[in-house]
C-alpha cells in the first residue's frame, strides 16, 4: 500500500487573527531565518542596543506617554501577585501553583491592558492580535517556568507596539532602559515568589538560566565605561555599580540566587569576562544570541506570528 | 593495536584483558577524567552490541535501584545522561563502561536528551568537541543512543519510562513493536514515551514542551489495568523533594540531579525496590562546591566563534 502523500503546507500568510505559532519542525527554521520577522527582530534589537549605548540604567531619559503607559501596565501586572500569594508547599512538584492563579488574572485582563496602552494610537483592534505575546512574556502557566523564549515574546510585543506607532525613535532609550528594566524586575519577582523553573536552560552552556537580552543591551550600556569586564565575576566589584547597567544588575541577581563559585555556576559569563572591552562583548553576544537562541528549534518553535511580525520571506533586493 | 594483538592469544587471555581495561576505564571515569578517543570507540562498539539485543521493554527482576551507585542489586537508569552539566562525557561513558562490565545488572533506557538534535542545543556536542577536539566522540555516543531501550518492567509490576505515556500506545506489545533504532522522532509513540508529563486534567492534553502530551489519572488507570502493572515510574521533571507521587501513587517521578542549575535548591532521589517490590527512597544533596582549593578557577576561554 502506498504511504499517504503529505500535501505541502501552504505558505504562511498574514491575517487579522491573534498571533499564533507556525514553526512545526526544524525544516521550518530556514523559513524563519529568511523572514521579515527575523529581520525586524534583529533590527529592533540593534536599534535599541544603539539607543542605550553608554547610558546608565539610572540616568534620565525622555518618557513619552506611550512609554509611560507600558510602564503602568507592567506595574499592574506585577501587582497581581499581591492577590495571589504563594500557597503552602505540600504536594507541589517544584513551582508554586499560585502562579497559575496569577497567570489566570493576567489572562483575564490582558486584552484590556493592551487596549489601555494603545488607547491614543490608531490600532484597528490590535489588542486581540497582540494578546498572545503578552501572555507568553511571563512564563508558562502549566510548567511554571521561564526562559529566553518568554523574554523574546515580550520584545516582539514591544516591536509590534513600535510598528503600530506607540513608540518613536526618541523612545528607544526608554524602551531599553526603563520598560525592559521594569519588565526584568517583574520577571525576577515572579521567578522568586513562585519558584519558577528555568525553561530549557542550556545549563553551564547558557549565558543565564532565564535571560539573555539584559546582557546584550547591558553590555552596550557599558561601552566606554571604566568598569573592567574582568571584574564582573566578583560580587563585591559589581555591588556598587549594578544600577549602571542591566548587565551588572543581572549579574547581581545571579549572585543572589545561584550557589558556589562563579566560574562553576556561570561558566560562559566567566569566560566572557576575559574579552578585553565591552564593544567586543556586545558584538560577540549578538552573534551568540543569533546562533544559540534565534536559530535553535526548541526556542523558536514557540514563536508567534501575526500581521506585525510576519513569516513572509524578505523580498529579494533585485 | 592492543586489541589486535590480544585476538591472537587464547580466548581466556582476551577476556581477562578486556575486563582489566574496563575496570581501569571505570576507575578513570569515576575520577571524573576522560578516556582516550580510541577507548571511546571500542567501548561504544561493545555497548552497542549488548544494547541492540535488548527489547523495547526490558524485563528486570527485583531487587532494583532506580536512578542512581554499584552492583549488588540490579540498576536501572531512566535516561537524560548528558547535557547542561560540566561532565556529560565522563558521566555517559562511565554508565556505558558499567553496562559493558556488568551487562545483566545495569540497565539504561533512553531519555529525550539522548538525541542528536537535543545534544546540539544543550551542550553535550560542545563538551565533546572541547574535550576531544572533534565531533567524533559525540557521533559515537549518539549512535549508541539509537540502541538504547525505551522502557522497562520491573518484576512485572513497575513500568519504567523516561517521560510518560502516549495516545498511540495502549499495551506493552505496542511498545515492543516500535522500530527504535533511530533518532528520536518529533512526534509519534517513541517521541511521546520520552517527552510526556502527567498533569492534573483528565485525558490527553497538548504539551507546553512542544513534544509529547500531558496525560491524566484516567489514562494511567487504563494503561495499568490493560498491562497488569501497578505503577509507572518516570523522570523528566524537576522535583524539589527528589521524588513525587502522582495520581494516588500510580505514577512516580524520580529526579536524580540535586541543586539543578546550581540554583533550584532541590535534593535528588534514588528509588530502591527489594525482592517484594517494597519501595525505599535514598535522598542526596549536591556535592559541596569547593572554591579554589580543589580544582581551582579555570582559565577564561571565551568562545572563539563569537568573541574572537
Amino acid at each position: 500500500m502506498e504511504p499517504p502523500t503529505i500535501a505541502p503546507r501552504p505558505s504562511w500568510a498574514p491575517d487579522d487573527g491573534p498571533a499564533a505559532k507556525w514553526i512545526k519542525g526544524p525544516m521550518d527554521l530556514a523559513a524563519w531565518k529568511r523572514s521579515l520577522a527575523h529581520r525586524d527582530y534583529l533590527d529592533f534589537l540593534h536599534r535599541v542596543n544603539d539607543a542605550v549605548a553608554g547610558k546608565k540604567t539610572s540616568q534620565w531619559v525622555p518618557q513619552s506617554p506611550g512609554v509611560q503607559k507600558v510602564m503602568s501596565m507592567l506595574e499592574v501586572i506585577k501587582g497581581y501577585t499581591d492577590k495571589h500569594p504563594p500557597e503552602a508547599e505540600m504536594q507541589q512538584r517544584y513551582g508554586n501553583k499560585a502562579y497559575r492563579k496569577w497567570y489566570a488574572e493576567l489572562t483575564e485582563n490582558a486584552k484590556e491592558l493592551i487596549n489601555d496602552v494603545l488607547e491614543e494610537v490608531e490600532n484597528d483592534g490590535a489588542a486581540a492580535m497582540l494578546e498572545p505575546y503578552l501572555l507568553d512574556s511571563f512564563g508558562n502557566q502549566t510548567r511554571i517556568d521561564y526562559g529566553s523564549g518568554h523574554e523574546a515574546a515580550f520584545i516582539i510585543l514591544l516591536l509590534c507596539f513600535e510598528k503600530i506607532g506607540l513608540f518613536t525613535p526618541e523612545d528607544l532609550p526608554a524602551v531599553g532602559l526603563m520598560i525592559f528594566g521594569e519588565y526584568l524586575r517583574a520577571c525576577r519577582h515572579l521567578q522568586r515568589l513562585y519558584k519558577m523553573e528555568p525553561a530549557g536552560s542550556h545549563g553551564v552552556y547558557s549565558l543565564d538560566d532565564y535571560q539573555f537580552v539584559p546582557f546584550l543591551w547591558g553590555s552596550s550600556q557599558l561601552i566606554g565605561s571604566n568598569f573592567d569586564p574582568n571584574n564582573y565575576p566578583q560580587p563585591e566589584k559589581v555591588q556598587d555599580h549594578d544600577m549602571e547597567s542591566l548587565f551588572l544588575e543581572a549579574i547581581t541577581y545571579i549572585n543572589d540566587t545561584k550557589t558556589g563559585p562563579f566560574y562553576e555556576h556561570s561558566n560562559q559569563l566567566w569566560n566572557i569576562s576575559a574579552v578585553p572591552n565591552w564593544d567586543k562583548i556586545n558584538s560577540g553576544l549578538f552573534k551568540m544570541y543569533e546562533a544559540e537562541v534565534l536559530l535553535k528549534f526548541p526556542v523558536v518553535q514557540h514563536f508567534l506570528f501575526c500581521k506585525y511580525f510576519q513569516l513572509t520571506p524578505v523580498p529579494d533586493e533585485n | 593495536m592492543e586489541t589486535a594483538a590480544a585476538v591472537s592469544e587464547t580466548s581466556a587471555g582476551l577476556v581477562e584483558n578486556t575486563v582489566n581495561d574496563l575496570d581501569k576505564q571505570i576507575q578513570t571515569l569515576m575520577n571524573c577524567e576522560i578516556i582516550s578517543e580510541a577507548e571511546v570507540k571500542s567501548l561504544c562498539a561493545k555497548a552497542k552490541e549488548i544494547l541492540i539485543q535488548e527489547g523495547n521493554v526490558q524485563v528486570i527482576d527485583s531487587p532494583v535501584t532506580v536512578g542512581g551507585q554499584l552492583p549488588y542489586t540490579n540498576y536501572l537508569f531512566l535516561g537524560d545522561f548528558v547535557d547542561r552539566g560540566h561532565y556529560s562525557v565522563e558521566t555517559f561513558l562511565l554508565l556505558l563502561a558499567l553496562k559493558v562490565r556488568y551487562p545483566d545488572r545495569m540497565m539504561l533506557i533512553r531519555g529525550n536528551h539522548e538525541s542528536r538534535q537535543i545534544t546540539q542545543v544543550y551542550g553535550f556536542y560542545d563538551e565533546c568537541v572541547r574535550k576531544y577536539g572533534s565531533p567524533t566522540v559525540w557521533k559515537c555516543c549518539t549512535d549508541v543512543f539509537d540502541c538504547l531501550s525505551l522502557s522497562a518492567v520491573i518484576a512485572g509490576k513497575v513500568f519504567c519510562v523516561h517521560g510518560g505515556l502516549s495516545p498511540s500506545i495502549q499495551t506493552l506489545d505496542e511498545i515492543r513493536a516500535i522500530e527504535r533504532k533511530q533518532e528520536v522522532p518529533h512526534d509519534g509513540a517513541m517521541c511521546d514515551l520520552l517527552w510526556s508529563d502527567p498533569e492534573d486534567a483528565m485525558g490527553w492534553g497538548m504539551s507546553p514542551r512542544g513534544a509529547g502530551y500531558l496525560f491524566g489519572s484516567d489514562v494511567v488507570k487504563m494503561f495499568c489495568e490493560n498491562n497488569g502493572v501497578d505503577l509507572i515510574c518516570r523522570a523528566h521533571q524537576l522535583v524539589m523533594e527528589g521524588y513525587k507521587w502522582h495520581f494516588n501513587e500510580t505514577v512516580l517521578t524520580v529526579w536524580s540531579a540535586p541543586n539543578y542549575c546550581y540554583r533550584c535548591g532541590n535534593v535528588a532521589a534514588i528509588l530502591e525496590l527489594d525482592e517484594d517490590i517494597n519501595k525505599e527512597f535514598s535522598i542526596f544533596e549536591a556535592a559541596p562546591q569547593v572554591g579554589s582549593e580543589n580544582r581551582g578557577a579555570p582559565a577564561k576561554k571565551p568562545l572563539p566563534d563569537y568573541f574572537l
